[in-house]
């Protein structure tokens, strides 16, 4: 039997390392992802955890340390957060492109400039192109189960791709929730011993890693990525049901709340969907029909699946933790994937894009039930003014004319000198 | 109880403030709650004012937003009774909770006049009677007990065993159940009045109001060298004191005054800048003739 645990969303996830028992980790610490190296490291220090376990001096050479252990045949891991995650760039894309499985807890937190230690999804996001599979965690629980089956996923022998696993900084990595955490052997049963397809220690059978290739193989090799990438959300699915046979805890692509009779519809990644729960709660209760959905695999994007879920409601708000600076309208990276999927699968609505919370800022109940009253008015005309709201940020209207923009040091700020 | 209870703690980097918020939710898990506890992460340094969260609910906590509007309020450190935001957003049946040993009238005048529900434990001096460590979280969470009846001194009884039994003896287990029981025991409680009807109580929050397009681009801060405008040395717990017959005027404690606190003149020692000493006591340590020593602040405020 496993047991609840007071725990924070880092140790949670430090646990679930402990119970998985890589063969390698090397990590760096960074704020907030520290409590997950300094967790698994006393698991290592007290003899819990047999992993060799590398304190590197950066997150380059963290991640570089897991190609080269994975490369070997070892099952690897790191974690990471913003300028860790950014630090670690040339890497993510080689990790993914030598398919190596390598698993990756993610702790959302805004990139630097100005230094900012909170969460938003700025880091993750960047990185969303870069090869890996994505998975979002709502809270401690999540973090947990979805590391463990982050392992499964990437291992996968129709996958073979790492994996990242998200959780908010701050918000749920330092938050001690309440967490199931599984038996020992039920955890090593379901993640099972690593069968690498290949490693460069199998004297039989030598073989070059990571070598040279010019244009007569390179695209061919990146077809090979796609391919890991599209039969990925079936393996995604094969072992969120084992994990569901196995432990109770159903998971899928993504999670709806009250969505089924809903007019209109929020979506939202992370722990935000869990307070925006309140604020459906809250309208539903004034007889309003709004509905949640929360994506949990964000790459491979279920396009397909989201609009499905969605097909029956008549405006749709995005909500985005992250801005893609220069992409259509300066809107977040889930809306533009959104308003893609709903033109691919023929959905022609409203979806407007809210862009909140960059730097932790608080986002509350109170404000998604203002999204949601500006969701009603969308559904209401049936179209949109304003495609992307930044939620909460002082001063949207007016906007300054050219003149006052091009003050680089506006008057007001100096006027007391 | 109400479907969800929520808590906000003050206190000081240092003093255990985000363990107590753990404490007390761990313990309400233990008695069946769902809970949540978490800090407000600023810039952390000893001594600098700290907050903290706990959430208990008897259904799963899917809300992921700040405590706006707590039901309690605990205060670990007296010296901050002063800060106008303690109150902020207090229920008005809710109640304010402070580690002291002073007398209700006194507090409630240090806390602007609050006429709210008010409970007070000495926590301080019953940790270093019976753990002999200042450790106020143990007694208080008796003291909650008995207030909140969130659960009872048999529930925390259970939870203390189960938690310290594997790790220390049957001596430090006894030692937290008596700072346990006598928190449940000597809480003072002066009810005051709760004022129904009343909204929160709301304070006025400086600071954020400039519009986007008026910032400095890039993050620029035009007043370079505002430090002087933060008054640091309300961060103190403890202050230097200096013994002048000892002094030398070597002036290693202006070298190594983090904060450049130490006020000198003519190339001799002067003393310190109050408003800006945080006792990190780095003068202390360095000073080769242990001229300055460290002091509870606490004693220094109360002899004032
Ligand atoms: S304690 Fe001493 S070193 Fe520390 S801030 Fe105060 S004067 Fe400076
Ligand atoms: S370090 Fe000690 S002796 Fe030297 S100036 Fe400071 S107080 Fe005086």
């Amino acid at each position: 039997m496993g047991r609840w645990m007071a725990l924070e969303g880092t140790e949670a996830v430090a646990y679930a390392m402990k119970q998985i028992a890589p063969d390698v980790v090397a990590a760096y610490p960074i704020t907030p992802q520290t409590g997950i190296v300094q967790t698994f490291a006393q698991f290592v220090a007290d003899g819990e955890v047999s992993t060799e376990f590398l304190q590197v001096e950066s997150e380059h050479s963290a991640l570089s340390a897991c190609v080269g252990a994975a490369a070997a045949g070892a099952r690897a891991m790191t974690a990471t957060s913003s300028q860790g995650l950014a630090l670690m760039w040339e890497i993510l894309y080689i990790a993914a492109a030598m398919r190596l499985p390598v698993v990756m807890p993610v702790v959302n937190r805004a990139l630097s400039a100005p230094i900012n230690i909170h969460c938003d999804h700025s880091d993750s996001m960047g990185a969303r192109d870069a090869g890996w599979i994505q998975i979002y965690s709502e809270n401690a629980q999540e973090a947990y189960d979805n590391t463990l089956q982050a392992v499964r996923i990437a291992e996968h022998p129709q996958v073979r791709l790492p994996v990242m696993v998200m959780m908010d900084g701050f918000i749920t990595s330092h938050a001690v929730e309440r967490v199931w955490i599984e038996e020992d052997d039920a955890v090593r049963a379901f993640v099972g011993t690593y069968q690498p397809a290949c490693t460069l220690l199998n004297l039989e059978r030598p073989l070059t890693f990571g070598a040279l290739d010019f244009y007569d193989y390179y695209f061919e090799h990146k077809r090979h990525q796609v391919e890991a990438m599209r039969r990925a959300k079936e393996a995604i699915l094969e072992v969120a049901e084992d994990f569901a046979r196995r432990f109770g805890r159903r998971y899928g692509l993504f999670e709806t709340y009250r969505l089924e009779d809903a007019e209109v519809a929020l979506v939202v990644l992370s722990s935000t969907a869990g307070t925006a729960r309140v604020a459906v709660d809250n309208l539903r209760r004034l007889g309003w029909r709004v509905g949640l959905l929360k994506p949990r695999v964000y790459r491979p994007f279920p396009d397909h699946e989201l609009i499905e879920a969605l097909r029956h409601v008549r405006a749709i708000g995005v909500m985005d933790r992250a801005i893609a600076f220069g992409a259509m309208e300066n809107g977040g990276p889930l809306w533009l994937d959104m308003l893609a999927a709903a033109y691919r699968h023929g959905l022609h609505i409203p979806i407007a894009n809210y862009v909140f919370g960059l730097g932790g800022r608080d986002i509350t109940p109170s404000e998604i039930e203002g999204i949601f009253t500006d969701l009603m008015q969308i559904a209401e005309r049936g179209m949109i003014t304003r495609p992307v709201t930044y939620v909460g940020v002082r001063g949207e209207a007016p906007l300054p004319t050219p003149a006052e923009w091009a003050l680089w040091l506006p008057e007001a700020t100096i006027a007391g000198d | 109880m109400q479907e969800m209870i929520e808590i906000r703690w003050h206190g000081r980097g240092g003093q255990g403030v985000v363990t107590a918020a753990r404490l007390l939710a761990e313990a309400a898990m233990e008695a069946g709650y769902f809970i949540q506890a978490f800090p407000d992460y600023g810039p952390e340094r000893s001594g600098a004012p700290i907050r903290a969260y706990t959430r208990l609910s008897r259904s799963p906590i899917s809300l992921h937003s700040p405590v706006k509007a707590p039901d309690l309020v605990i205060v670990l450190d007296e010296t901050l009774l002063g800060d106008p935001s303690l109150l902020e957003g207090l229920k008005p049946d809710g109640w304010l909770i402070v580690n002291s040993a002073l007398p209700p009238e006194f507090v409630r005048r240090r806390v602007g006049g609050y006429k709210g529900h008010l409970a007070l434990l000495d926590a301080t001096r019953i940790a270093l009677e019976v753990l002999r460590r200042n450790l106020p979280n143990t007694p208080l969470l008796g003291a909650l007990a008995r207030l909140t009846g969130l659960f009872s001194l048999e529930d925390l009884t259970r939870h203390i065993r189960h938690h310290l039994a594997a790790k220390f003896g049957e001596d430090v287990v006894r030692a937290n159940l008596e700072a346990v029981r006598r928190g449940f025991e000597e809480v003072r409680i002066d009810p005051g009045q709760a004022s129904p009807g009343e909204r929160p109580i709301e304070v006025p929050s400086g600071g954020m109001a400039l519009p986007w397009f008026e910032l400095p681009r890039g993050g620029l801060i035009l007043d370079a060298g505002n430090a002087i405008a933060y008054r640091t040395g309300d961060w103190r717990t403890f202050r230097p004191v200096v013994e002048m017959e000892k002094c030398t005027h070597c002036l290693y404690c202006w070298l190594y005054c983090p904060d450049d606190a130490i006020r000198v003149a003519g190339g001799q020692f002067l003393g310190f800048d109050e408003a800006h000493c945080k006792g990190c006591g780095i003068c202390a340590a360095v000073c080769p003739p242990k001229a300055i020593i460290m002091v509870e602040e606490s004693r220094v405020v109360a002899a004032v």
